[in-house]
């Protein structure tokens, strides 16, 4: 029996073709250190940064390659972002069905005198502006629901209010459409190794000219440039980019991003909606299963919660794995306050997640055994 | 007669990096090299350049809005005394 891989919204797997012999090429012939190292083979590593970073900055509609940072992550660039810009007496706004990647830095940031309000829809933020308010910080599509929220709405807001806005990309990016410019986004926060077929360990976040402004470098230390100072470079990347980058996962995101380009979002985003409103269809067909969420293909991404009206869901996502090989993932998800939003709190739900790579022969096995277990 | 050799600095890498492949793009070439310590204390790194590229690439400076710190020249010989410890 083969598995079937439904945790995509964890982490794509698999990855683009080509990301890990790339990677593996990298690291066993010509895996030198970029911004430190004198010598051809650095430097040839660094144009491929470049070009990374230029592949970046024209997906994501951001100004220049420039306000391109890497992290390792899309946790480490929301903790930057939000704990880099934000100060005492600052107000935030954020939406109900935040990850915890925004909601802790936000708790920890109320010792620092930084409020937060939460909001359930735009008219609600909107009322919610006050005079100190800062930023509004959200996230693009719901990684427990799947809920594509208004960015496009919320930005032009915060453009009219001269609020900076932080978009949380980790379930959207090489998913959804993103223009940094005509979103009005001042930060997008993004991970390499989901959406966008890369591997683990690589993220970043990309910065409007305001949003440059108003940025202070969480971590210190060198950065190959204007060594001679002990203060941090105002330039960037290297500003906000401490340290020595995940070349290999740069790399690999770069042979990813182009597997993107040449097969088209656009077409690997409707394969993977064709197989979520097939799911969504038959799941419609079993009582026992309370799907989580809107059923309406276009408000969501390939992400979908499910409860088990008479059996826990750890112990159905147990026999989905045991009996068909399905792979998934339940529980709270790291988003307790989505999950209280949706009202799958404190159980939590089961959640398949689909990537262009699945098929609707492993949807018919995994809804056969979701079937069997009502019975 | 000293050679000189003709230098562009910058402020960061990134910078370099760029001219570096936008020049490339219009068929000037240049070299990436260590800044010499005498131009500069910081380690980055800066392009070899022909003088007689100076002027296109000035040009190709401001098309592409790329932030250098200023073009330099070294006669190239050894000097005893220079900075050599920082």
């Amino acid at each position: 029996m083969e598995n079937i891989y439904f945790d995509n919204a964890s982490t794509s797997f698999p990855k683009a073709p080509g990301v890990g012999e790339e990677m593996a090429d990298f690291i066993s012939h010509r895996g030198f250190n970029i911004n430190r190292g004198n010598y051809g083979g650095a430097y040839d590593v660094a144009g491929r940064v470049l070009e990374t970073r230029e592949k970046l900055a024209r997906f994501f509609g951001c100004v220049n390659s420039e306000n391109v940072i890497f992290t390792q992550n899309v946790t480490y660039a929301l903790n930057q972002i939000l704990k880099g810009v934000l100060k005492e007496g600052d107000h935030v706004i954020t939406s109900n069905l935040e990850h915890n990647a925004v909601m802790r830095p936000l708790k920890q940031l109320e010792e620092n005198g930084i409020s937060h309000t939460i909001a359930g829809n735009v008219e609600e933020l909107e009322r919610t502006i006050k005079e100190n308010t800062r930023m509004i910080v959200m996230t693009h599509a719901s990684n427990v629901s799947g809920e594509i929220l208004p960015i496009e709405e919320v930005g032009k807001i915060c453009k009219e209010r001269g609020i900076l806005f932080t978009v949380d990309a980790a379930q959207s990016a090489g998913t959804l459409p993103i223009d940094m410019q005509a979103m009005c986004i001042d930060y997008l926060a993004f991970t390499g190794h989901k959406g966008l077929l890369g591997p683990q360990g690589i993220g970043g976040f990309l910065l409007s000219e305001k949003g440059r402004e108003s940025i202070w470098p969480l971590i210190a230390g060198g950065t190959g440039s204007k060594s001679d100072s002990y203060a941090m470079p105002e330039t960037l990347p290297d500003g906000l980019e401490s340290g020595t980058l995940n070349l290999p996962g740069i790399i690999g995101l770069s042979v990813a991003l182009d597997y993107l380009e040449k097969e088209g979002m656009e077409e690997l985003h409707r394969k993977k909606m064709e197989l979520t409103k097939y799911f969504l269809e038959k799941l419609g067909e079993i009582p026992e299963v309370r799907i989580i969420g809107s059923k309406d293909i276009k408000k969501r991404v390939s992400v979908v919660s499910v409860q088990m009206k008479n059996m826990d869901e750890a112990e159905a996502s147990f026999c989905l794995e045991t009996e068909g090989g399905v792979m998934t993932r339940v529980g709270l998800h790291c988003a307790p306050l989505a999950h209280k939003t949706l009202d799958t709190f404190p159980e939590g739900t089961i959640r398949f997640s689909f990537g262009n790579f699945n098929t609707i022969e492993e949807i018919n096995r995994c809804i056969e055994i979701i079937y069997n277990l009502t019975k | 007669m000293k050679e000189i050799w003709h230098y562009i600095l910058f402020p960061n890498h990134e910078n370099g990096m760029r001219l570096y492949k936008e020049l490339g793009a219009i068929g000037i070439k240049t070299t990436i090299a260590p800044t010499p310590r005498s131009l500069s204390k910081c380690c980055g790194i800066s392009l070899l350049i022909k003088k007689e590229d100076i002027e296109a690439i000035q040009k190709c400076i401001q098309e592409h809005s790329i932030e250098i710190l200023e073009f330099a020249e070294v006669e190239k010989d050894i000097n005893p005394n220079r900075d050599r410890y920082c």
